[in-house]
């Protein structure tokens, strides 16, 4: 049980990393600029909001595709749980 | 369709600054305003198509205080923010022309969980204020809707004067005789009276709504939130 645990904690969080690279690709870390100009450290925002809210539909199928990934390995995890108890 | 209209003029307040600049564009005929609660700080309002293949496509309008930042060196800023993911592919298109003047017009090309998905974004900026036009689109449709992307962003406008952008004269003054109408109800009255609804408020969209098509669906919006303005 303490075994299977673990593995149900190394695989989420294994998806966790892999779903976190499909985040929508405007997903950006707006305030690490370049610091060589502070205009250029301060603006661009509206044409980002522009485009992540073009993009916004991706971010609903990325959570989909969350909550169906979780429900996958929850089933493997029975079905290997069922598996074990009939040896 | 009134629910959607008051939700809109709420989204749509800064939209008209309080020297009643407004800036708009033309949407695509047939597509629908998107709600508000999608949208991030700085878009003001979104426009959004049928849904073929699980991504619509739509345009949107932000807006955004600059300073004393020239047009190259906001686009040098926004190149930056996109060239920081590298599945995004920036390049700068050109000029295009606007109603509002001269723009710069760039395309971003990235990939989601939708696929690959391409953006064109019309950058204007005028007094201090960055205005954008984003147009997205799935990449393998976005030819399908080259035309009416063009035609949003050559649309795009600043005025201070909402009716004066109505071709025609008369249509100018037919126009404003009706609004000083509603206006003039509307002092005596509040917005949710049913005999103001009734009598003047529906009376007066359906007559934007039929007679106006050719401005646009947001100079509409704009219309109407000016027309209720207190």
């Amino acid at each position: 049980m303490l075994l299977m645990k673990r593995i149900l904690t190394v695989c989420l969080c294994a998806f966790m990393a892999v779903a976190s690279v499909h985040v929508p690709a405007m997903e950006n870390d707006i305030t690490e600029f370049p610091e060589d100009s502070d205009q250029l450290y301060r603006v661009g925002d509206g044409a980002y909001d522009g485009s992540w809210t073009a993009l916004s539909k991706s971010l609903l199928g990325w959570g989909v595709g969350l909550g169906v990934g979780i429900g996958i390995l929850c089933a493997l995890l029975h079905q290997s749980t069922s598996s074990s108890h009939s040896h | 369709m009134r629910l959607f209209f008051f939700a809109a003029l709420l989204t749509l307040a800064t939209l008209s600054s309080e020297a009643k600049t407004y800036s708009y564009f033309s949407p695509p005929k047939g597509w629908d305003a998107a709600s508000p609660e999608i949208a991030a700080t700085h878009v003001k309002v979104g426009f959004i198509g049928p849904n073929k293949k699980g991504f619509s496509p739509s345009v949107n309008l932000a807006t955004e205080d600059v300073g004393d930042i020239t047009l190259e060196g906001y686009i040098k800023a926004v190149k930056a923010i996109y060239e920081r993911n590298p599945q995004n592919r920036w390049r700068q298109l050109g000029k295009i022309r606007t109603q509002a003047g001269d723009s710069s017009l760039t395309e971003i090309d990235s990939k989601t969980e939708w696929g690959d998905i391409r953006l064109m974004q019309m950058i204007f900026l005028k007094d201090k204020v960055a205005y954008i036009v984003t147009a997205a689109a799935l990449k393998e449709e976005f030819g399908g809707y080259t035309r009416d992307f063009q035609r949003a962003f050559q649309s795009f406008t600043i005025t201070d004067d909402l009716f004066g952008q109505i071709p025609g004269t008369e249509r100018q003054e037919a126009l404003k005789q009706a609004f000083e109408g509603v206006r003039k109800a509307l002092a005596a009255a509040s917005i949710e009276d049913k005999d103001f609804q009734k009598e003047h408020w529906t009376p007066f969209e359906k007559k934007v709504a039929a007679e106006y098509t050719d401005m646009g669906q947001l100079w509409q919006i704009l219309l109407f939130q000016e027309t209720l303005e207190k």
